[in-house]
């Protein structure tokens, strides 16, 4: 939701390891929250990520989050703005800071005073109320442009959540992603940043190992935080193998028959629940 | 006032998209044309599933999303040699350098953030040639030979990042 100041709320989706479905969540939830008349800004700060073609958005005559970050004469956050091309009534509402490769060069552009704060400044260049929510696209890293991601989280409502798949890699990245957020708090100047809380994603119940995983999900944050836990979201995004098709076809979850998205759409409805009602 | 379909959300209007900047805009004039004769754009074909959308639309979006990535890495669809190949991966693996992690003496310590960038330029290096070489071998502009050669060349190269990588983690110990 927009602070009183027109501060729209910015919630980060990060987890150092690849394939964890932080794109997917990060595009459904844009449109989750759309369907509730809300307008969400993605913001792509993955140099893989596709978010902006997954939202059928990309645009090349604007800008990119490349240039957007740029050391010298950087351009406005809004000249990288593009607006969700889904024939959707709430398409509209969508818009995305597009990103490119190009964002591999502001991974190593380090040594300038104040880099890490880059994208903090961006968006705060935002016009105030433009948008309700601004939500964060991270690459799988802990990187310079993740730690740039971090920054950005200094608001009291500011939210960073870790989607994760019930398997073992995914889940010791999102337990690194955890560790390293709460550790370098101080050093990112966000003594304030808050989780949100770890998103199941992909959860298939039939396999026994998703199971386990699961059950033992939540002692496995227990202390992720400084000692103290982040949150396992009660509600998992099952997984549906005809949802991996929608990645590359750029459509809506909800364009998908009921049987193919069982679950789906309703985890993701109740996760735009949190994100609205937070700080209400 | 909120589009046909969300009326009875009783929400206001969506967002406006910001004109472009001064200064964006004068890049945008100064950009080079491309040469006439080098097509930059296609339009995917979707054949597997039945299209949710408009042909048109889609292919519209599909067009210009392409168009802009054939621009970013300079490559046009003339039919390249293999010394064009090695020259595309070069360019590729080149153009991202980091001078601020060279090393100057056995002393300097790696800072992890340096490690971590490291580690995902060559992880991110690997799979863009990968991809560029799946990409050219399905436009028919390389035979698998060629990119077989070009592949392994371009590994070589993926791994002296890693080695810098390792002696950066084995310096640190």
């Amino acid at each position: 939701m927009t602070e009183p100041s027109g501060r729209a709320c910015r919630d980060a989706f990060a987890n150092g390891k690849g394939g964890s479905g932080k794109t997917f969540s990060v595009v459904q939830l844009a449109h989750a929250l759309a369907r509730k008349g809300r307008s969400a800004l993605v913001v792509e700060v993955d140099p893989q990520g596709d978010a902006a073609e997954r939202l059928d958005a990309g645009d090349p005559d604007r800008r990119t989050m490349a240039d957007v970050l740029a050391p010298n004469d950087p351009c406005p956050i809004t000249d990288a703005i593009t607006v969700c091309g889904w024939e959707v009534p709430e398409a509209p509402y969508i818009h995305v800071a597009q990103g490119d490769y190009a964002l591999e060069e502001r991974m190593h552009e380090t040594d300038k005073p104040g880099s890490q704060f880059r994208l903090r400044r961006a968006l705060d260049e935002l016009p105030a109320g433009m948008y309700d929510h601004v939500i964060l696209n991270l690459d799988p890293s802990l990187g310079h442009l993740v730690q740039n991601s971090l920054a950005a989280l200094n608001g009291d409502q500011d939210r960073l959540w870790i989607p994760v798949m019930p398997e073992r890699n995914e889940i010791k990245g999102g337990v690194r992603m955890a560790a390293f957020a709460s550790n370098y708090r101080p050093h990112l100047m966000v003594e304030n940043l808050k989780f949100g809380g770890v998103i199941v994603n992909k959860a298939d119940m039939r396999l026994k190992l998703h199971r386990q995983y699961i059950e033992a999900m939540a002692n496995t944050f227990a202390e992720a935080d400084q000692g103290k836990p982040v949150q396992v979201w009660e509600h998992h995004i099952p997984f549906r193998a005809r949802l991996s098709e929608s990645q590359s076809e750029g459509m809506p979850v909800t364009a998908f028959r009921p049987s193919e998205r069982e679950g789906v759409v309703e985890a993701l409805d109740k996760l735009a629940e949190v994100v609205i009602a937070r700080g209400a | 006032m909120a589009p046909r379909g969300m009326g009875d959300l009783n929400v206001p209007g969506p967002p406006s998209l910001p004109p472009m900047s001064d200064q964006s805009k004068k890049r945008n004039d100064a950009q080079v044309e491309p040469e006439e004769g080098h097509a930059v754009e296609e339009v995917e074909q979707e054949d597997k599933q039945p299209s949710r959308k408009s042909d048109s639309s889609q292919s519209s979006n599909r067009a210009r999303t392409r168009a802009r990535t054939n621009g970013q890495t300079g490559r046009s669809k003339k039919q390249m040699n293999p010394a064009d190949i090695a020259e595309a991966l070069e360019e590729s693996s080149t153009r991202h350098g980091h001078p601020q992690l060279e090393r100057t003496s056995a002393s300097h310590r790696w800072p992890v953030w340096a490690l971590e960038a490291l580690r995902t330029k060559a992880r991110i290096e690997r799979r863009q040639i990968a991809d560029l070489i799946a990409e050219l071998c399905k436009d028919g502009l390389a035979d698998d030979e060629v990119a077989e050669r070009e592949y392994a060349k371009a590994c070589q190269r993926v791994n002296a990042i890693e080695n810098d990588w390792e002696s950066g983690e084995a310096n640190n110990d």
